[in-house]
C-alpha cells in the first residue's frame, strides 16, 4: 500500500509565492536605494552649508583675534591657526595668514564638516585681505560719555587740543592736524556743580544729547576686544600695581607681563646711555584691567598708551595718563588731592561724575601716537573677501 | 489494495483543477506583471525628481559661490568699479573674478606688472592664467595708517607671459610668476606708481553672464563667457509661465527693498535673490496611472560681501 505523499505533488505555488516575495523585495529596496540617495543629497547640502559657515567664522576669529606677531613675520611668510571647533557643533577651522606686505594681509579660512568620526563630509574656503591700521576710536572730546555727565569740585574738562608738554610731544606732534573739539560730550543729561570751580572749555564746551557719542561707542566696541587680545599687560585689580614708572633693564625698555608697572615715559622721566636717550618715550602699552564687577582705581604715577578698563574706573590718585583710556563702566573722579591728568581722549559708557581735581584735555596728538603703536587688522574697506 | 495498483490516476488532474490552477495562474501574472510596472514607474519617478533636485541643490551652491563676491561700485573715489554691469528678471552680467595674484616686484612702468599667482584651493577651479582678454583690479595703497584712502585701481590686460622674479619675501625667494601687460596706458597717472609696493593684491577677471535661455525645447541656466554663447549649468528648468521663470532673480538694496531690475538700481544692490526652479525630463508616474512633469524650486539669497556696508 502506497499513500500519496505530499513530496510528489507538482505545483508552482512555491516558486510563484518566492518570485513575489523577490520582487516586492526588489521594489522596497529601490525605493529605500532612492529615498537614501535623496537624504545623502540633502545631507550634503547641508555639510557645504556648515563648511561654508565655518570657514567664515574662521575669518571672523582671525579679526577678533588679531596678533601683532602676524604682521611681524615677515613678507611672504605664514602663521597658521590650527583646527577649531565651533563649540560643539559638526563644524571646524583652521586659517593661515601671510604677511604681503607691510601693510597687507592675507587670511584663508578653510571650513569643515565632519562626522562624529572626524571624517570629513565638506569642506570649503574663503579669504579676507587685512590691512594693518592703526584703530580708529571715534573720539572728538576730552570726554565721551553714553550716558550722564556731570562735574564740579575743581575738575577740568578741556576740548583745546594740545600738544602734551615734556618728552617728544611737540617733535612728533608738529606734522599732524590738531582741531579743538567740545570738552565733554554726552548722549544724555550735562550739568555742571554751582559749588567749587569745575572749568570745561571750548565751543561748545559741552554737548548733552550729543548723537555722536553711539557712532564712537560703536567704533570703541568694534576694536575693544581685540585690543584685549592684543594687550602688552592683562591686569586685574588685585595685580594691578600702586605706582607705575618707566622701567630699563640696561639701557634698554624692559616691556611686557614681567614689568606690570612700566607704563610706559611720556616725559622723559628715564634716561638711557649717557642720560639722553630715553628708552621707554617710545613705548605705548596696551594695558587692560579686569575691574572684576568692581571699580578699578588707577596707580600712581606716569603712564602712556591704550588703557582699557573692564568695569568703572575712579580717579583719586594723581595719575597722569597719555593717550586714550576706555573704560565700559562708569567713571568718577573725587578728592582734592594730587592732580591727575588724562590727555588724549576718555570713552566712559556709563555715566561720568567728575568732582575732584583731576584734568582731562583733549590731545588728537596722545590719542593719535597711541592708536599708531597698537596697529590691528582691519579688513579692506573695499574689495576685502575672496573666494578661495 | 486495488488502488494501489492502479498508479495511472495517482499523478492526474482533474479538468477542473487544471482549470482553476490556469486562472490562478494567470491572475497572479496580471498582479506580478501590474508590480513590475509599477515599480519600474515608481524608480523612474525617483530617479528623475532626485536628479532634477540634485541639480537644484548643485545650483543653490554654485551660483551664490559666483555671485556672492561682487562688488557694487561706491560713490567714493575708493572703489567706483561695479562689477554688475547688467541685470534683468533672468540674467545678470558682472565681472567674475578668475584670478588671484600679488605683486612680485615694484614697478617704474605704468604699462606692465610681475605677479606671482597665489595658489587657490581645490574649491576655486575656476580660477586660472590671466588671458588677453581678462581686466585686472590692482590694490593702490594710500596712507600706509589709514584705510580709508585705498584703492584698486581697473586696467585691461593686453597679453601675458611667464617669467621669473625674485619676491621680497623673508628670505628672498625667486618665484614662478607673470608678466602682465596692460592695455591702453596702463595704470591712470593720478595713480603714483610708489604706491603700487611688492604684495599688492591683484584681481583678474572675465566677464560672464548668467542666464536663461531656451535650447532643444527646454530651458536652461546657461553661462555665457566674455559675450559668447551660453553653455548649460543647470537644467531643465520649468518652463516661463508670464513672469514666473525657471531661472528668477530678486535684486534688493539695504533695507531689504526689492529693486525693479534696472540698470539705475544697480548701484543700490546689496543683495540677490535666486530662484531656480526644475522639472523633470520626463513624464513620470504621477497619481492615479496618469504621467505628468515634477516640478520643484530652490530659492537662495546672495549677501554681496565686497558691497559698501550701507
Amino acid at each position: 500500500m502506497h499513500p500519496s505523499r505530499p513530496s510528489d505533488e507538482r505545483g508552482i505555488a512555491l516558486v510563484l509565492a518566492l518570485f513575489v516575495l523577490v520582487v516586492i523585495a526588489a521594489l522596497i529596496g529601490a525605493v529605500f536605494f532612492i529615498a537614501q540617495l535623496e537624504v545623502r543629497t540633502g545631507a550634503n547640502t547641508v555639510s557645504s552649508l556648515q563648511a561654508a559657515q565655518a570657514a567664515d567664522a574662521g575669518l571672523e576669529y582671525a579679526s577678533a583675534n588679531w596678533s601683532r606677531a602676524w604682521a611681524q613675520q615677515g613678507v611672504g611668510n605664514t602663521t597658521g591657526i590650527d583646527w577649531v571647533q565651533l563649540g560643539g557643533t559638526s563644524g571646524y577651522f583652521s586659517d593661515s595668514i601671510t604677511e604681503l606686505n607691510d601693510q597687507l594681509l592675507m587670511v584663508r579660512s578653510f571650513g569643515d564638516a565632519r562626522d562624529g568620526s572626524g571624517g570629513v563630509l565638506a569642506s570649503r574656503a574663503g579669504g579676507m585681505l587685512f590691512k594693518v591700521a592703526p584703530p580708529d576710536f571715534g573720539l572728538s572730546a576730552a570726554v565721551t560719555v553714553q550716558g550722564n555727565a556731570s562735574i564740579g569740585g575743581k575738575d577740568t574738562v578741556s576740548g583745546y587740543d594740545v600738544v602734551p608738554s615734556g618728552g617728544a610731544w611737540s617733535a612728533n606732534c608738529a606734522s599732524l592736524t590738531r582741531s579743538d573739539q567740545p570738552g565733554i560730550r554726552a548722549s544724555s543729561n550735562f550739568s555742571a556743580s554751582a559749588s567749587g570751580s569745575p572749568k570745561y572749555f571750548v565751543t561748545p564746551s559741552s554737548s548733552a544729547s550729543d548723537t555722536s557719542v553711539t557712532t564712537s561707542v560703536a567704533k570703541v566696541n568694534g576694536v575693544f576686544s581685540t585690543l584685549e587680545g592684543m594687550a602688552d599687560l592683562s591686569l586685574t585689580t588685585s595685580t594691578l600695581p600702586s605706582t607705575v614708572a618707566p622701567v630699563l633693564s640696561g639701557h634698554t625698555c624692559a616691556t611686557g607681563s614681567s614689568n606690570p608697572d612700566n607704563w610706559g615715559d611720556p616725559t622723559y622721566a628715564a634716561s638711557g646711555v649717557d642720560g639722553t636717550s630715553h628708552p621707554c618715550a617710545s613705548y605705548f602699552p596696551i594695558i587692560y584691567v579686569d575691574g572684576g564687577g568692581g571699580t578699578v582705581m588707577p596707580p600712581s604715577g606716569t603712564g602712556q598708551g591704550i588703557l582699557l578698563v573692564n568695569g568703572n574706573l575712579k580717579f583719586n590718585s594723581g595719575f597722569k595718563f597719555y593717550g586714550v583710556v576706555l573704560v565700559t563702566g562708569k567713571v568718577s573722579a573725587s578728592g582734592g588731592g594730587s592732580t591727575g591728568n588724562v590727555y588724549g581722549a576718555l570713552l566712559s559708557q556709563g555715566d561720568a561724575t567728575l568732582n575732584g581735581n583731576e584734568r582731562f584735555d583733549y590731545s588728537s596728538c596722545a590719542m593719535t601716537l597711541a592708536a599708531q603703536a597698537a596697529l590691528i587688522g582691519r579688513p579692506l574697506t573695499v574689495r576685502p573677501y575672496i573666494r578661495f | 489494495m486495488r488502488d494501489v495498483m492502479r498508479p495511472g490516476r495517482r499523478g492526474g488532474f482533474t479538468l477542473v483543477e487544471v482549470m482553476v490552477a490556469l486562472v490562478l495562474l494567470g491572475m497572479v501574472s496580471v498582479v506580478l506583471y501590474q508590480t513590475l510596472i509599477s515599480t519600474q514607474r515608481i524608480t523612474d519617478a525617483l530617479h528623475q525628481r532626485g536628479k532634477m533636485q540634485s541639480g537644484l541643490r548643485a545650483g543653490g551652491l554654485t551660483v551664490p559661490g559666483e555671485l556672492q563676491q561682487l562688488t557694487i561700485g561706491s560713490s567714493s573715489t575708493l572703489d567706483s568699479v561695479t562689477d554688475v554691469s547688467a541685470v534683468t528678471d533672468t540674467s545678470i552680467t558682472y565681472r567674475a573674478m578668475r584670478g588671484f595674484y600679488t605683486l612680485c616686484q615694484a614697478t617704474a612702468d605704468a604699462t606692465t606688472l610681475t605677479a606671482v599667482r597665489v595658489l587657490p584651493s581645490p574649491f576655486t577651479s575656476e580660477y586660472r592664467t590671466p588671458v588677453a582678454t581678462d581686466s585686472a583690479l590692482i590694490f593702490w595703497e594710500g596712507d600706509t595708517l589709514s584705510t580709508y584712502d585705498d584703492a584698486w585701481i581697473p586696467v585691461g590686460i593686453s597679453g601675458v607671459a611667464t617669467t621669473t622674479c625674485s619676491y621680497p619675501s623673508s628670505p628672498a625667494a625667486t618665484m614662478a610668476a607673470y608678466t602682465i601687460g596692460l592695455s591702453g596706458s596702463g595704470i591712470p597717472s593720478s595713480y603714483a606708481l610708489g604706491k603700487l609696493t611688492p604684495g599688492a593684491p591683484i584681481r583678474t577677471f572675465e566677464t560672464d553672464q548668467l542666464l536663461l535661455y531656451a535650447s532643444g525645447g527646454s530651458e536652461w541656466l546657461g553661462l555665457s563667457v566674455n559675450g559668447g554663447a551660453a553653455e548649460p549649468v543647470l537644467g531643465p528648468l520649468a518652463p516661463t509661465s508670464g513672469t514666473v521663470y525657471g531661472f528668477q532673480l530678486t535684486y534688493y538694496d539695504s533695507s531689504g527693498t526689492a529693486l525693479t531690475a534696472t540698470s539705475a538700481n544697480i548701484p543700490k544692490i546689496r543683495t540677490i535673490g535666486v530662484m531656480l526652479r526644475g522639472v523633470t525630463s520626463a513624464r513620470v508616474a504621477a497619481a492615479g496611472r496618469t504621467r505628468a512633469l515634477i516640478y520643484d524650486s530652490l530659492m537662495a539669497v546672495v549677501t554681496l560681501r565686497n558691497a559698501p556696508r550701507n
